[in-house]
């Protein structure tokens, strides 16, 4: 049997590491083309949804208070229409590009 | 081997996140307990394999890849904890967003 595909990647960076080449300018010189910022903003809405669910889930563990209350503290805070609206769109943003975009991986 | 492994966890990764988005209009339109914790364990799972694959990208190195994965299944352990404690003593996932959104 020959090299698995995971052992060789692991000689690459062994052998990459110790030679402790400069990275070759990517990002910064590359033309960005619609396919990849397409890619790295479903990836970057998905770390950020899911660093929001675990925040959420931690809160949940952690605070002391039920969500009504919570709730009930920002409702009384009486924030403006025009930010409680800003602060929703903020939140379904994220939340709906990273469905619809998956749902066009996944057909 | 290793390559039907990795072909297995492909097809997982899909199913979850057909499952995920299907309950999606459950929560909508049946908001309760089964759709709670389904939600739950849904949300975990599709978000410990998305920060899985995340960490193969970018962290290199035994030692590191080690350190990142074992965090990872904390954090995830800790989230699906959170989640099913937010399901059993309080308002639960589904109501939480209504009430949230009502605002």
């Amino acid at each position: 049997m020959g090299t698995t595909a995971r052992e060789e990647m692991s000689r690459f960076w062994e052998k990459n590491s110790r030679s402790n080449r400069p990275l070759s300018p990517h990002v910064t010189i590359y033309k960005w083309s619609l396919p990849m910022a397409m890619s790295i903003t479903h990836r970057g809405t998905g770390i950020a949804l899911s660093l929001g669910v675990s925040l959420f889930s931690l809160g949940a563990l952690l605070l002391p208070e039920h969500f009504p209350h919570y709730l009930a503290q920002v409702r009384a805070l009486s924030l403006g229409p025009a930010l409680i609206f800003l602060v929703k769109f903020s939140l379904a943003v994220p939340f709906s590009y990273h469905t619809w975009n998956g749902i066009r991986h996944l057909v | 081997g290793s390559s039907k492994a990795a072909s297995l966890h492909w097809t997982g990764e899909r199913a979850v996140s057909v499952l995920l988005l299907g309950l999606l209009p459950a929560a909508y339109l049946c908001p309760g307990p089964a759709v709670d914790y389904s939600l739950a364990a849904a949300l975990t799972l599709h978000g410990h394999w998305g920060l899985g694959q995340v960490i193969t990208d970018y962290v290199h190195g035994d030692v590191p890849v080690k350190v990142a994965n074992v965090g990872l299944y904390v954090l995830s352990a800790l989230t699906f904890a959170g989640l099913c404690h937010f399901n059993y003593q309080d308002v639960g996932i589904c109501k939480a967003v209504a009430m949230l959104w009502s605002l």
